[in-house]
């Protein structure tokens, strides 16, 4: 989670994560920074991410995204 | 039948008294047959490519899930489900590549069929764009790859996935509605309930007025200055650019309002497909407000496939081991500029289309790759940067970047709009041609502008303008609604005629 927090955080500086906004559904991460930060977390915890992972629940937050990552073996 | 015509309100009037009149189990039928009524009365012969698509789409759909479940229940190792994988690809490729081959030969090769038809057959071979053709042929296969994604479960009912595709207020020109939001509404049978018939109704004559007031009312004296750029100053040629980015606005934006209200009737929510456009503060910002279902249906449909190809992230994953920016940049931008160029594509024919791609391609992705340098500046003017005059700028730098993009998508072809720019840039004067609107046109335009203006500002500051109304005096209500309506149906009984959609044959 740590991890993940920091790679969030050099991504998306100025970013509160934990402010309670839903990550996706509240517009704080568009289309674009989601597939940028695909691309790092498939680097970063060999996992792969495919388009049927790409719904708002799985980028909503930072526990979800965590749990993507954790299903997916990473 | 146009839908913006009494003989239209006359038609919804009636279904929407028969919709409520029948039992709830029926009231689907209803729609189904209004929708039948609707589209035969514009083409019987367009409604065949609509039972096409909605035909091949409803048993690819049902095949997919017949694969899917052979897929759970056969396979024993991941090679065997790699084979199923294969099997559905294969077919949804099928069912894709069999629409759009369709949708292609009526947007790109109807010319080309009409002179080579022309000394072999009596009369040439003229095909007519089926109205809708784009909208409900998206709708349509994005319903499939959602089966395909497992997404959605398959409908059974073709008459009920027929109803999902035909719905008329969608077949104008969109929105492009997701399955899982429209097609259980459509189904299910919908109470009667007045707040729906109110906020309909304000939300049809708040569309029908932007369309006759202002879109039709600007639409001769812009063509006239795209049709004769040639003799016109550049001065005249940015105002008519500027004017037909309000005219677009209102056209499409008023026509969907009016189809989303006329929905609303029966209880039936649709996608929302602006968000008052003018006021976003960048380029992407723009897209994510304008033709809003359209943005959805590429962002699931296409860019995400894209950027999570292979290819690309092989690439983009060699780029970020050298480390820097470009490899995190690479997939967004070229998925970008590959989606734009598409968009660019799909509003017709012509090197003028896809340079409207390529410029808003450009943008979206010299954002991205600017984005450090910006963010300097963000810092280097600190609080200034949140200003209302930085705001207004902001929000002006976007509308004449949209005003640039403009003079390739309205331009017939790619020399006029680099015309029409030399013309704006190097000859910055009246010329021998103005822009003619009489003066009591341009009093409807700017008062009618005006109000939009002031009712797009309040709702963008959270202003919910039909509650609003509603919790009104009566009397101004009624006040309001009579003078809408005034204006409406004196339109129509003045024996006027509203100009075509501009979305409408794309």
């Amino acid at each position: 989670m740590d991890r993940l927090e920091k790679i969030m955080t050099q991504l998306f500086p100025g970013v509160d994560f934990n402010d309670g906004r839903a990550l996706i559904d509240d517009g704080v991460l568009t289309s674009l920074d989601i597939v940028m930060l695909v691309g790092e977390l498939n680097d970063a915890f060999s996992v792969s991410i495919t388009v049927d992972d790409l719904v708002p629940e799985n980028f909503n937050s930072l526990s979800a995204i965590n749990e993507l990552i954790v299903r997916l073996g990473g | 039948m146009s839908i913006n015509s009494a003989a239209f309100l006359l038609f919804l009037t009636v279904s929407v008294i028969v919709y409520y009149a029948v039992p709830k189990k029926a009231r689907w039928l209803i729609l189904l047959a209004a929708s039948a009524f609707f589209y035969l009365s514009y083409s019987p012969r367009a409604a065949l490519c609509l039972l096409f698509t909605a035909a091949s789409v409803y048993l690819g759909a049902l095949a997919q899930g017949a694969l899917r479940k052979r897929e759970r229940e056969r396979s024993e190792t991941p090679a065997d489900k790699k084979r199923w994988q294969r099997r559905r690809r294969a077919l949804l490729l099928l069912v894709l590549l069999l629409n759009f081959s369709m949708l292609a030969v009526f947007k790109y090769l109807s010319g080309w069929i009409a002179r080579i038809s022309e000394p072999l057959l009596p009369r040439p071979l003229i095909l007519l764009m089926p109205l809708g053709i784009s909208f409900y042929i998206f709708q349509a296969l994005g319903y499939l790859i959602d089966c395909y994604r497992g997404r959605v479960a398959p409908e059974r009912n073709f008459f009920k996935f027929l109803l999902f595709v035909s719905y008329f207020p969608q077949l104008v020109q969109g929105p492009i509605n997701r399955f899982e939001k429209l097609h259980g509404q459509l189904i299910q049978g919908n109470d009667f309930n007045a707040d729906n018939i109110r906020n309909g109704v304000w939300l049809m004559l708040w569309g029908m007025l932007k369309k006759i007031l202002i879109a039709d009312t600007l639409v001769t004296p812009v063509t006239d200055v795209f049709d004769n750029f040639n003799e016109c100053g550049g001065a005249v040629i940015l105002l008519a650019v500027v004017m037909y980015c309000i005219q677009l606005y209102c056209d499409f934006s008023g026509g969907v309002d009016l189809v989303r209200g006329a929905s609303g009737l029966f209880g039936v929510e649709m996608e929302v497909n602006f968000c008052r456009p003018y006021f976003a503060r960048s380029i992407d910002e723009f897209w994510r407000r304008w033709h809003m279902s359209l943005g959805e249906w590429m962002k699931n449909y296409l860019f995400y496939p894209l950027a999570l190809s292979k290819p690309l992230n092989r690439v983009a994953k060699r780029l970020r081991r050298g480390g820097g920016r470009s490899g995190r940049l690479f997939v967004p931008c070229v998925s970008t500029f590959i989606v734009f160029v598409v968009i660019g594509i799909w509003q017709g024919p012509g090197l003028a289309n896809i340079a409207y791609g390529l410029w808003n391609g450009a943008l979206m992705s010299g954002a991205m790759i600017m984005e450090p340098a910006f963010a300097k500046f963000r810092e280097k003017i600190g609080r200034a940067d949140g200003s209302f005059a930085m705001r207004v700028f902001r929000t002006l730098r976007t509308f004449m970047l949209v005003v640039i993009g403009r003079y390739f998508s309205r331009a017939s072809s790619l020399s006029q709009s680099f015309g029409m720019m030399r013309r704006t840039l190097f000859s910055f004067t009246a010329g021998a041609h103005p822009f003619v609107l009489g003066a009591g046109s341009w009093a409807v335009v700017a008062v009618s502008a005006g109000v939009l203006f002031t009712v797009s500002l309040m709702q963008e500051r959270g202003v919910k303008m039909r509650e609003r109304i509603s919790r009104a005096h009566p009397a101004f209500q009624a006040l309001l609604l009579i003078l809408a309506m005034a204006l409406v149906f004196g339109y129509f009984t003045a024996g006027f005629s509203t100009a075509a959609y501009v979305y409408e044959n794309i």
